[in-house]
């Protein structure tokens, strides 16, 4: 099973805001691409030079990194039709294997 | 007419009114505090304003061209945090609107700046909850008290009044008090009069009798503070229960009486014993000495005389050495001193010291005892009780004899240990049955009627018997009226301190 | 002739003793004071010292253990004359440095024979 959609999610520190965007996140990731994805998380406070060689400006931010085009987004990630339609993604029928 | 046209063919008119409408909306644009962003459909920057720039403590360029992001939140605000590199992360209040933007869709996305009000919100959350920490878990009790009532306490004030919280909020504040203070002060009055004191001066701090819910009265400490919140003044109370620490102050206070009693009694004792000894010491001496004739030589008369003074003295002696001894015992303040002796020696030296009074009346004492009985006792008293026995026997027999019998092997007794037994037994006048009753006790002296009152203080067999008991044993007494009686004082071999 | 220090502040008793010790030829000399009984111990350095424990100043005890300290008190018997009630302890009457001890009220008829006990 290979990895089809690698993810990356930059947030400010653990904050509540920080908590409830990786929970949606991977709530939504695990019930459509569950196995399927990989995701990295960056806490920009930790690692500023990966959040300036990304180029974020503000968080929570999603970068899709695959499949392409690239995608950035920016939200609670509570939305999951919202959230799947800014990262570009198309759902399969039938599980996604 | 002619309207003057620039280059292009524009109207003159017309570029005027277009310069100074675009000026007025730059100026809004530049001079908003909130940031303002257009980006494209994708996201990527075409514009930011100054304000923007500060915000995000970026350059112009630094912006243009990269990709803000796409928000997921269209119409409604949503908080976000901002990255920039050299200062702490900031956090926005971010409205995103579609719009267009040199005819083609982009968003229009504004801003606000809300960094410090965050932080603000943040210090007075983690205040309130240090507060709301300390005021649940104190140990003491905390109440707020407004509009004459109780209106919220902490689970210290129930464990410090015994009872639910829906037993404090709404009682007036004198329900936990007992009706008056210890020094008299009705409880309602000196309580309005604080808590009064409290809204209008200043702190209060005080000590206070208080109630708990089952109405036993407790000691505590009190501070009143008013706090204004919301707008209402309220007042809020620590109410410290220090019924322990009253309660191991008055303890020490009393125990601090009792040693200062002891010690008194002690003092009494000691100089008492001394002050009355003191006079016998010339009465008994200066007679002495005299009848020697170390004064000069005495006719017969002079001898006799002298001779009574001298007896009187040795038989006040007598009495105010018992009278110590008894006040000694009374205050359990006897001092014993424990050393190895020869008990057979011991007896020897007794009754070597009543041959004068044996020879007088006629009397033969036998000894029945080994030649050696090592034992462990104080001597002194020991010595006591058998001249005490001894003396009596003495006393109470007019003719016979009297034997001392010391038996070493008995049994051991409660304690365990070897015991020893000292029985002096004699022929004299004995005692009646409904009389033994009354022999061990305080200053019983038997009266037999057609008898002289025997000589004696009337205390020598109380204190035997005291002093039997002192050291870990025991007397006992058994006669036959006319035939004689028999006085036993049984002793452990080795004296041990009763474990208390 | 033997000399005997008598350390007594009690008038009636400081008599007596005098009384009965002259009479059986001894010198006697006296002092009223815990100091004086020091000072007189070490300077006449008498065959036997009766030494009163109830003293005013400094007691008997400390006269006798001063007495002691000074090396120079070529060993002389001194005798307490102790009330039992007062000191309650023989052992401490000894550790002080007594070389025994004679109760008080005083025996007429038996205290010079306790006194030349102790006179080597």
């Amino acid at each position: 099973m290979a990895v089809k959609y690698v993810l990356k999610l930059y947030v400010t520190g653990t904050t509540l805001r920080s908590n409830a965007a990786l929970k949606n996140l991977k709530k939504i990731l695990d019930e459509t691409y569950k196995g399927v994805y990989s995701l990295k998380v960056v806490d920009v406070i930790k690692q500023p030079k990966l959040a300036e060689d990304d180029k974020i400006l503000a968080t929570p931010t999603l970068i899709k990194i695959l499949p392409p085009p690239l995608a950035r987004i920016i939200g609670d990630f509570s939305n999951r039709e919202k959230v799947l339609l800014g990262l570009d993604l198309v759902e399969v029928r039938g599980g996604a294997k | 007419m002619n309207k003057s046209t620039n280059n292009a063919g524009w109207d003159n008119t017309d570029l005027q009114a277009l310069k100074e409408s675009e000026a007025r909306f730059r100026s809004i644009v530049l001079w908003s505090p909130d940031a303002i962003i257009v980006s494209d459909a994708k996201g990527k920057i075409e514009y930011i304003n100054p304000a923007a720039e500060k915000f995000f403590n970026r350059k112009m360029e630094s912006f243009t061209g990269k990709d803000f992001g796409l928000s997921l939140i269209d119409g409604e605000t949503t908080e976000i945090d901002i990255f920039r590199p050299g200062k702490d992360p900031g956090v926005g209040d971010m409205h995103v609107v579609e719009t267009e933007w040199l005819n083609k869709k982009a968003h229009l996305i504004i801003i606000r700046d809300i960094t410090e009000r965050k932080l603000i919100q943040e210090a007075l959350r983690e205040n309130a909850m240090k507060y709301r920490a300390l005021f649940e878990t104190a140990n003491d009790a905390i109440l707020l008290f407004a509009d004459g009532k109780w209106d919220d306490c902490n689970e210290g004030a129930l464990k410090v009044f015994g009872c639910t919280r829906e037993q404090i909020i709404g009682q007036d504040p004198t329900r936990f008090s007992p009706p008056t203070q210890p020094d008299g002060r009705a409880s309602n009055e000196e309580a309005f009069k604080l808590i009064n004191l409290a809204y209008t001066t200043g702190p209060q701090f005080f000590e206070w009798t208080h109630c708990r819910a089952d109405g036993t009265p407790f000691a505590a400490e009190v501070s009143l503070n008013r706090l204004d919140l919301k707008g209402k003044p309220y007042i809020q109370a620590i109410v410290r229960d220090i019924s322990d620490r009253k309660q191991a102050a008055e303890k020490e206070l009393e125990l601090a009486k009792a040693r200062e009693i002891d010690r008194l009694k002690s003092l009494f004792i000691a100089s008492m014993s001394h002050e009355l000894r003191t006079p016998l010491n010339s009465i008994i001496g200066f007679s002495g000495i005299v009848l020697q004739g170390l004064a000069g030589e005495l006719n017969d008369e002079q001898k006799k005389q002298i001779g009574m003074i001298k007896s009187s003295g040795a038989h006040l002696l007598a009495l105010v050495n018992d009278v110590i001894d008894v006040t000694k015992i009374e205050a359990e303040k006897i001092q014993l001193t424990i050393e190895e002796f020869d008990l057979a020696r011991l007896v020897r030296e007794i009754r070597d010291s009543f041959a004068p009074a044996l020879k007088e009346k006629g009397l033969t004492l036998k000894l029945d005892q080994p030649d050696k009985l090592a034992m462990k006792s104080d001597e002194r008293r020991v010595k006591q009780i058998i001249m005490n026995l001894v003396s009596n026997a003495v006393k109470f027999t007019d003719k016979g004899s009297i034997g001392i019998r010391v038996a070493g092997d008995l049994p051991a007794g409660r304690h365990g240990g070897e015991r020893i037994s000292i029985a002096v037994k004699d022929t004299g006048m004995g005692i009646k049955a409904e009389d033994m009753g009354k022999l061990f006790k305080q200053f019983s002296r038997i009266i037999v009627p057609g008898q002289a009152l025997r000589e004696g203080t009337g205390l020598g067999l109380f204190l035997s018997q005291k002093l039997a008991g002192i050291l870990g044993g025991k007397t006992d007494a058994a006669s036959k009226f006319e035939q004689g009686s028999e006085f036993t004082l049984t002793l452990p071999i080795e004296y041990k301190e009763a474990k208390t | 002739m033997k000399k005997i220090l008598i350390v007594e502040d009690n008038e009636k008793n400081m008599y007596m003793m005098n009384f009965m010790l002259t009479k059986k030829g001894y010198q006697v000399i006296k002092a009223e004071t815990g100091e004086l009984g020091v000072e007189l111990a070490l300077k006449e350095m008498p065959d036997l010292v009766l030494m009163d424990i109830q003293l005013p100043g400094i007691d008997g005890m400390e006269a006798t253990k001063r007495i002691r300290a000074s090396k120079a008190d070529g060993k002389i018997p001194i005798v307490a004359i102790t009330s039992y009630a007062m000191t309650g302890d023989k052992e401490r009457v000894m550790a002080a440095g007594f070389t025994g001890y004679i109760e008080k009220p005083i025996n007429p008829d038996t205290f010079m024979a306790e006194v030349e006990r102790f006179i080597k």
